[in-house]
């Protein structure tokens, strides 16, 4: 049911105040101590979450995102593609409007390694370090952005998200053989980018772009990402191919 | 005492009720089936939703079941004609051997900052 109220916000602010005033500042204060608690909690079960799979290889999304972590953490950073409820989300803190820079707007596969280029490109005079998580399926829409970016010289590291699939759509064809009572170990047909994988640091590296991996050890992703950062801030572009979990 | 014994009695139960399985042949009944593709290779879950963890400390055998049979949200149904009671008991045998990792405070790289 609505209700129609009449106001005068000119009339009703001053009470406003004075009821918000009335609450003092100690309520404020205690109310600001419940929720730094009540964040504090979550970002220590977001934690303990990526502890799952820590080890595994392939490697776990939250461990490769941990592991970018570490080499952005004291830079000015910008990851070119984000999306609500990632581990980046989850994991890293995001103190500066340029950190993520959010996603296609149409949950378009092509779209991230372009538009990565492209934020690495806008951010490279501003001092800002650009990465991206790379998904496979989408960087092969447009693999020649790769050789922009070491013609143009444009500082990008690029990871990658290696689950050598259409992932999205091998759990939509699961599902819709569930609907229709149909076998779905079928799903993978059709969707998967193996037999042959396709090795992305050569990809990379036969257009200029300095790069490692495939890595299936999640150990060594670290020291591979330190070398990609090197060559990221000597102003040029850097890709680690990491073959990981599905998602 | 007794209350919380007999409460917790039906959850015992369920988990004695589980099937005898191969955990070895469960879990390449894991990959075989794809159950992966949502749940990880270990069990962990997956990011975006795509599906939830399920070890360590999977559900009770009868919850198992039935989520795989008959599941909620975007599951697919696994029916017997294409996933085999035997198998569902090896995948289960499986998932029930999945360690718990180390805790967050363990790993350098997931101690708060």
């Amino acid at each position: 049911m609505d209700i129609s109220i009449s106001a005068d916000v000119q009339a009703t602010l001053p009470s406003l105040i004075e009821s918000i005033r009335k609450q003092g500042s100690s309520s404020r204060a205690g109310r600001t101590e419940a929720l730094r608690k009540e964040y504090q909690q979550m970002k220590a079960r977001i934690r303990e979450s990526a502890t799952l799979g820590w080890d595994a290889s392939p490697v776990s999304t939250a461990r490769l995102h941990a592991e970018l972590w570490q080499v952005l953490k004291n830079e000015n950073w910008c990851l070119a593609e984000s999306r609500s409820g990632s581990w980046a989300a989850r994991l890293w803190p995001a103190t500066q409007h340029h950190n993520f820079l959010g996603q296609s707007g149409g949950a378009g596969v092509g779209y991230i390694a372009p538009a990565a280029v492209g934020a690495a490109l806008a951010n490279k005079d501003k001092g800002i370090i650009t990465a991206v998580v790379q998904p496979d399926g989408d960087l092969m829409y447009a693999p020649g952005v790769l050789w922009t970016a070491a013609h143009h010289k444009i500082p990008l590291l690029s990871v990658m998200h290696n689950n050598r699939a259409y992932h999205q759509e091998v759990m939509h064809l699961q599902k819709m053989a569930g609907l229709h009572n149909r076998r779905m170990d079928t799903a993978r047909i059709g969707t998967t980018i193996e037999d042959p994988n396709i090795d992305y640091a050569k990809l990379a590296q036969a257009q200029g772009v300095w790069a490692e991996g495939p890595i299936t050890d999640p150990a060594k992703i670290g020291p591979a990402l330190q070398r990609a950062m090197a060559v990221v801030k000597k102003g040029e572009p850097a890709l680690v191919d990491i073959v990981t979990q599905g998602r | 005492m007794k209350v919380l014994a007999l409460l917790f009695f039906p959850l015992v139960a369920l988990a004695q009720d589980a099937p005898q399985g191969s955990a070895e042949r469960g879990h390449k009944a894991f990959l075989k089936y794809q159950c992966y593709t949502c749940h990880g290779t270990v069990g962990q879950g997956a990011d975006r939703g795509a599906g939830p963890k399920l070890a360590p400390n999977p559900f009770p055998w009868a919850g198992f079941e039935f989520q795989v049979r008959t599941p909620r949200q975007d599951m697919p149904a696994y029916r017997q004609q294409h996933l085999p009671d035997q198998d569902l008991a090896d995948i289960y045998a499986y998932v029930r051997t999945i360690k718990a990792p180390p805790s967050a405070s363990a790993i350098p790289l997931l101690k708060a900052d």
